[in-house]
């Protein structure tokens, strides 16, 4: 229940107290501060939840009995047997983290260190408002995203259509 | 009859989809200061170039942002798997108290 919860939290409404919080660990302009805040993501423990409980009972018994501990559990039966779903899980992380453009704007602050979302308006300014350097920036970025589109379709159709969301 | 007119509509539907991609990409190529808007710009090939992919990458530092957000993408993704995979551990087969509390 409590972790479910933190799915209804939106981006928007945690962007102040995440950005007091990245300022005060000096992590503005640096690339942790995009990677830390989406280390946790409860539909990732809640899809990994439901394909653990797949796991037989016996398994861990028997492990259990042979004497391993909770993390040679972790590591030696439920990682190898939930592989196929940890796959899926994290090409939907990828898309997510790729294509999440908020909080990589206000977080990057210098051109080196932009990323692809965040750098695309550095194209459009007031003075010009020809689309084709925008538009092309956008080919250049959507080029990469749809060859391994192409590469892995079958992979990314079948994540979407078990988690239910997309990116 | 039905299979066919399930695949037209299979298939408008693929092009509304893709409508906007093929904008971006004709745009472009176009010469700067030429948007595609009217039926004309859209037959119009005679003035596609790659001016524009030469510009903006030697101008902006976007390859630079490419390789920012797959080294991100690829480090949240792996960590975050990592972790969400012993927290579901967790949940799913060890006993502790507050654990229908806190996943149901």
């Amino acid at each position: 229940m409590l972790i479910v919860s933190g799915l209804l939290i939106p981006t928007e409404a945690i962007l102040i107290p995440l950005y007091e919080t990245a300022l005060h660990l000096q992590l503005i302009d640096n690339i942790w501060a995009i990677i830390l805040p989406g280390l946790t993501n409860p539909i990732g423990i809640l899809l990994l939840k439901q394909f653990m409980d797949g796991v037989p009972r016996d398994y861990i018994e028997a492990a259990q009995i042979d004497g391993s501990r909770s993390f040679r559990l972790w590591w030696s039966i439920c990682l190898p047997l939930t592989r196929s779903a940890m796959v899926s899980v994290g090409i939907f992380f990828f898309i997510l983290s790729w294509n999440n453009f908020l909080w990589p704007y206000l977080a990057i602050t210098s051109e080196e260190n932009m990323i692809l979302s965040a750098g695309l308006p550095t194209f459009l300014s007031n003075n010009n408002m020809s689309l084709n350097l925008i538009m092309t920036a956008s080919a250049i970025a959507a080029i990469p995203t749809i060859l391994v589109f192409i590469l892995l379709q079958r992979h990314i159709v079948q994540g979407v259509a078990m988690s239910g969301v997309k990116g | 009859m039905k299979k066919l007119a399930l695949n037209i509509a299979a298939v408008l539907l693929a092009l509304l989809f893709v409508f906007p991609l093929i904008w971006m990409f004709l745009t472009s190529l176009k010469p700067d200061g030429v948007n595609v808007y009217t039926l004309a710009d859209w037959v119009n090939w005679s003035d596609l170039n790659t001016d524009n992919y030469v510009k903006v990458i030697r101008d902006s530092q976007i390859l630079h942002w490419t390789w920012n957000s797959l080294v991100i993408g690829v480090l949240t993704t792996v960590i975050s798997i990592l972790l969400s995979s012993l927290a579901a551990f967790s949940f799913s087969k060890l006993p502790f108290r507050t654990r229908g509390y806190s996943m149901c």
